[in-house]
Formats: C-alpha cells, structure tokens, sequence
C-alpha cells in the first residue's frame, strides 16, 4: 500500500514537473533565424508526451488504488511488491551517506585517504566475519589503484587541499 | 584490390613484429575497455606517441588492435559488475549481468565474445570489400536520413517497458528530458541548466552511465543487506555450443549489418549501433519477454552491434578521410602525425598500409577471442571476493574513472546524481534501457529534425518522401506495430499488478 502511494505521489510529482518544464521551455529565449524550429520546439514535444504519460500512468495508479479492496488479503506478487528487507533504507542511507561523503573528501583530503577510510567503512555496512581481509584489502586496493592511474597511465587523480595537497604531492 | 591484398598479407606474414604490436594492442584495449571510464578513446590517445617509434603500418595496427580490444573489453565489467567499462557496452549490461547473477557469468562473457568476434570480422569484411560504396552511401545520410534512423531506435522504447507500455515510454522520455540539457546545439541558447555553468556542455554520457548502471547497482545490493544464495558460481568463460550459436545466428547477422552501416554513419558511432542492434533484436526475438532477464540475444545483439561498428567507423576514415567515431577522429591524429592524410586518394596512394589495416584489424578480432577468454577469466576470479569489499571498491573505479576521464570533478558529480537517477528508476519500475536510448538518441534525434526542416523548407512532407528516410520510416512504423502487437499478443499485465519489476536486478 505504502509503495503504491509513493508511486502516486512520485508520478503526480513528474506530471507536475513536466507541466513546468513545458513552460520554461515556452519561455526559452526566440531566435527570428531560426523561427520554425527554435529551441523550444524539441523540448515541448519532450514534456508534453513525457506529461501525457506520467497524467496517463498516475491515473492508472489512483484508479488501481480506489478500486483495490482495502483490508482483504494481499496477493503473492502483492506480498513481494510490498517487502522491504530488514534495515533497508538505514542501509541505504549509510551507504549513500557515505559515498556522497567520499565525493567530497576526495576534493579536500585528496585521493589516498579518502579511499582508504571510505574502503574499511564500506566493508563494514553488511556483516562480513574476516576483519583481516577487511583491513588489508583497503590500503592495498587504494595503493595499487594509485600506482596504476598516477605512473601506470599518468593521469591524475585528485590530491586535496592545504597540508594535504602538499602530502599527495610528495607521494604521487 | 587482390594485388594490394597479396602485397599487405606479404608485409604481414614478412614482418613478424606487426603480429606482436597486435597482441599487445588487443590485450590493452581489453584493460582499458574493461576499466569503467578509461575507454577505448584514451586508450588509443595514450599510445600515439609510441606510433612515432613505428612506421606508419605498424602504428595503425597499433591503434587498430585497441579500438578492438576496447569495443569488447568494456562488455567485461558490464556482465560481472553491471558496470560498463566503456560506453557501447552500457547495453550490455541489461541482459549480461541478470544472466551473470543467474549463475551463469561464464556463458554470459563467452556469448559477448563470440558476438563481438563475429560482429568484428563481418564488419572488418564488409570494410575490405565494399568500403568505398559503403562510404558513398554514408554521403547520401542527411539530416532527414539521421532522424529516420534516430527514430528507427527511439520507437523502441515503448516496447522494452517489460510489460507496461506507459513506462517504456516514460523512462525513455525521461531520457530524451535529460538529454536537452546543455547548449541549443543550433541556437546556443542555454537550455536546463538553472545558471549552473557545468551543465553548459550537457550531461557527460559516460558519467550517466557509469552512475546508472554501478552506483546504482551498489546501492541496491548494500541496501538489500547480505547477499542470500546469489553468489555468481560458474564465471570460467566458455564460448556458446554450436547450437546455442546458431539459435542467435539471425540476431548476430541484422545486429553486424546494423552496426556496420551505422558505424559507417561519420559522427554516430558504437553506442548508437549497440542500442539500435539491441531494441531491433528485442522487436524480431521470438522470446522478448526474456530480455531485461539475461536473454543470449539481449547479449549477442548490443556485442555484435558494437564490434561490427569498429570496422564500420574506419570506412568513412580510410575512404573519406572523416572520423566515423570519437576513436577514429582520435585515430586520424595517429596518422598524420606519420605524414599520411586519409581520404580518398589514400586506399588508391598506400594500398598497402591501408590493406595491412584490414588484415591486422581481422587478426585482432580472432586474437581478441583468445586473449578475450583469459582476460575475462582473470577479472572474473574478482567475483570470489565477497561483495562486502568489491561494492566500495567498484565505486572507488568509477570515482577515480569518471575522473581522470577530464580530470574534472564535476563529471563525479553528474556520475552521483545518476546513480540516484538509477537507484530510482529501478525503484519504480522504470526500463533502463529505454531512458539510455533516449539519452544516446535525444541529441541525434534533435539536431537533425530541425536542421531537416530547415533544409526542407519547413515542409514535413518534404523531408520524410526522401527515399532512405521513407524507408526508414516505415520500417520504424513498422517494427513498432510489431513491438506493439507482440506486446498486446503476451497480454501485459493489468494495472494493479507489480509491472514495477525490475529489469536489470
């Protein structure tokens, strides 16, 4: 049921979202060169059928829903629709939380320490019994990935800023 | 023709060194296409310089052998990890790895290699033969021809919705959506960007991706908590049986003829001929409701497609001296830096370079299924580890990718948004495959509508009456009705049944 009214909200959401983008597309600016096909003309087509479809798939939702009998027994592909696994969304939010964390320390820490620390916390959010494994894997993944990218291929790789710049400077 | 020929298998067979730069260039390309972000492109970029150490023969043999290489390497990371190393093999992923999770990742990589062989040497061979007609052709492509193709594939997005026509639609119109940010490639007026200035250039295709298919993938199987009993078991790479060849014999075909001409298109490229060989392959399949689910086709088409459109993209190279692809525009670099300007005088003035080319290039294809086999068997060990440590550090790859792709951190950014793009799609049972199709052909699709209409006067009737965009269109009109009836013959669900299943977990 709550999946079911995500889904309604989440398309009423794109209907809305649609309508105004087929408006700020209307409002994009006009080129007298180029009057019959300007930059608007692809964009409205885009949002008008992306709108009609999501109003079209909403109203399929709302109407499943209205006509579903409340409180009777769920089907099987109901059943399966509706089971989320124990700690999904704390999971999920720990390991989102973590990679949007990793994104930004590797701009200020730069590349070795952030990869490091995120590796062993990664390894941690499922349950996994050889700590060994864990420690090791992460500083020797990261140093031969830097190894590889930085005299391998010559690219660069993100060294951070202030004293850790200078520290990434000194090792790669 | 044959004089040339006999003269460049003489240089070959008189020149033992051209086979090992082969060897060594197919085995880089499988590194650097198996590495998500890397791609065949830097790959070819990073060797140049050693081109100045070779004559021009044994360079292009060089640069052959990793665009090869490369094409094939990125189906790799795509099956065992759900992460395309590179971006013609985005498509496939959607049936290589449910295959891969079945139990099955050997079978998955032996199909993509086999295909991509085949697809290889049809392409290589239609170069060797008819590359100046081809070449012709590919002149004849106007803007009109272009949108008949770019609609031939977007037509397909209603029918991969996995059972709901309404959200094949969706997502692939979400995809076109997200392609039309950037500059008006006509009018350079700032489109969706909301003033942000890095999204002046649009969304970086292999960023997209790369989020969509891994980061997503990551997520979805760390929020799912320990893995129970999907452990993929069989990941020693065996090659299809006879039989099992042959029950994909008519995908293999239409997919090489496919990406073979649209290799040969300047300016469209692998990508493109994967997503059209894949929705064509879904439209013909006897079984379409296998795809999504690890269908061999689903696996056979993209691969083919893809491999076939190497050799395709060096017909209006060598013959008109324009890049067909990224790669070759990369490649023409390598060549005159040797003195040799491509073009049409250049298969009439250097016979034998330009034939030694096709040779090497039909040796790296049968080359590329031995190393292939071997290479994947080495990143498929990988799988053994537990998913506790290979999750982060895939998402440490694609980081460090995406990346040192433009040494931007940006492209990480569009990378991170995407895998929560993907994370949702998934969630709402929105087809992948039909939002990267409308990502790839958006842009396409766009441009040459417009600049169709403007050469045609503004007249509709005008631009879809010449012959191959009529002909296109009512092919695509066609297939649609087909996809379409084939839909309605499987009896789709009714609303308020799960369609919200999804295609690639």
């Amino acid at each position: 049921m709550l999946y079911k009214l995500s889904e309604v909200v989440v398309f009423a959401a794109m209907t809305i979202a649609s309508v105004a983008l087929w408006f700020t597309s209307d409002a994009l600016p006009v080129s007298k060169r180029y009057a019959q096909v300007d930059s608007d003309m692809w964009p409205k087509m885009v949002f008008g059928a992306l709108g009609i479809c999501c109003a079209i798939h909403l109203a399929q939702k709302v109407a499943g829903l209205i006509a579903a009998p409340s409180g009777g027994p769920r089907t099987l592909d109901e059943e399966l629709e509706a089971y989320v696994p124990q700690g999904y969304y704390t999971r999920l939010i720990v390991t989102g939380a973590l990679i949007i964390g990793y994104f930004f320390a590797l701009q200020y820490v730069g590349f070795l320490l952030a990869t490091l620390v995120f590796l062993w916390a990664g390894s941690f959010i499922l349950p996994y019994r050889n700590t060994l494994a864990k420690l090791l894997f992460a500083p020797a993944f990261t140093l031969l990935l830097a190894a590889f990218f930085s005299y391998g291929l010559s690219l660069s790789l993100p060294r951070g800023t202030g004293i850790f710049y200078d520290l990434s400077q000194a090792l790669y | 023709m044959l004089d040339a020929f006999v003269s460049a298998a003489g240089y070959m067979v008189g020149n033992p060194m051209s086979f090992l730069l082969i060897l060594f260039s197919v085995i880089w390309g499988i590194v650097f296409g198996a590495v998500p972000g890397l791609t065949g492109i830097v790959g070819v970029a990073l060797l140049i310089p050693f081109t100045f150490a070779f004559d021009p023969t044994e360079g292009m043999l060089l640069l052959g052998g990793v665009y090869v290489g490369s094409t094939f390497g990125g189906s790799i990371a795509a099956i065992l990890f759900n992460t395309p190393g590179s971006p013609e093999a985005a498509c496939t992923s959607l049936d290589g790895y449910p295959m891969a999770k079945r139990g099955e990742a050997g079978k998955a990589l032996g199909i993509a290699l086999a295909a991509s062989a085949v697809g290889g040497i049809f392409g290589t061979l239609v170069l060797m033969f008819a590359a100046p007609p081809l070449a012709r052709l590919a002149l004849e492509f106007g803007p009109a021809e272009y949108f008949a193709l770019a609609v031939l594939g977007i037509t397909a997005i209603a029918s991969i919705g996995g059972g709901s026509l309404v959200k094949g639609l969706i997502a692939g119109l979400l995809g076109l959506a997200v392609a039309l940010i950037g500059l008006d490639p006509l009018t350079g007026t700032a489109r969706f960007t909301f003033g942000n200035m890095m999204l002046l250039t649009g969304v970086s295709f292999i960023a997209a991706i790369i989020g969509i298919f891994a980061l997503a993938e990551v997520l979805q199987r760390f929020a799912d908590g320990p893995p129970k009993g999907e452990q993929m078991t069989q990941v020693s790479t065996q090659l299809p049986s006879f039989a099992e060849f042959m029950a994909t014999k008519a995908t293999l075909l239409r997919s090489s003829v496919i990406g073979t001409i649209i290799g040969a298109l300047p300016g469209v490229g692998a990508t493109t001929a994967a997503f059209i060989s894949y929705s064509e392959a879904f439209r013909w399949s006897k079984k379409p409701e296998l795809f999504g689910k690890g269908s061999p086709e689903g696996i056979a088409a993209p691969e083919s497609g893809n491999n076939s459109a190497v050799g395709g993209s060096m017909i209006p190279l060598l013959a008109l001296g324009i890049p067909g692809s990224a790669t070759t525009a990369v490649m023409i670099g390598g060549l005159t830096i040797h003195g040799i300007v491509p073009g049409p005088m250049l298969m009439q003035n250097n016979s034998d370079l330009v034939y030694s080319v096709f040779i090497g290039m039909l040796l790296a294809n049968i080359l590329m299924l031995v190393f292939g086999l071997r290479a994947a068997r080495l990143f498929a060990v990988v799988l053994r580890a537990p998913y506790q440590l290979v999750g982060p550090a895939i998402v440490v790859l694609c980081m460090t990718g995406v990346f040192a792709l433009n040494n931007n951190v940006s492209d990480v950014a569009v990378m991170l948004v995407f895998g929560g793009v993907g994370f949702f799609l998934k969630s709402y049972g929105l087809p992948v495959a039909s939002f990267i199709i409308g990502l790839v052909l958006g842009p396409i699709a766009e441009v040459s509508l417009r600049q169709g209409l403007i050469l045609a006067d503004h007249d509709i009737m005008t631009l879809v009456s010449r012959p191959i965009t009529g002909t296109l269109l009512i092919l695509s009109a066609v297939s649609l009705a087909y996809g379409i009836w084939g839909q309605i013959r499987r009896k789709p669900p009714s609303d308020g049944t799960p369609d919200a299943q999804p295609e690639t977990s």
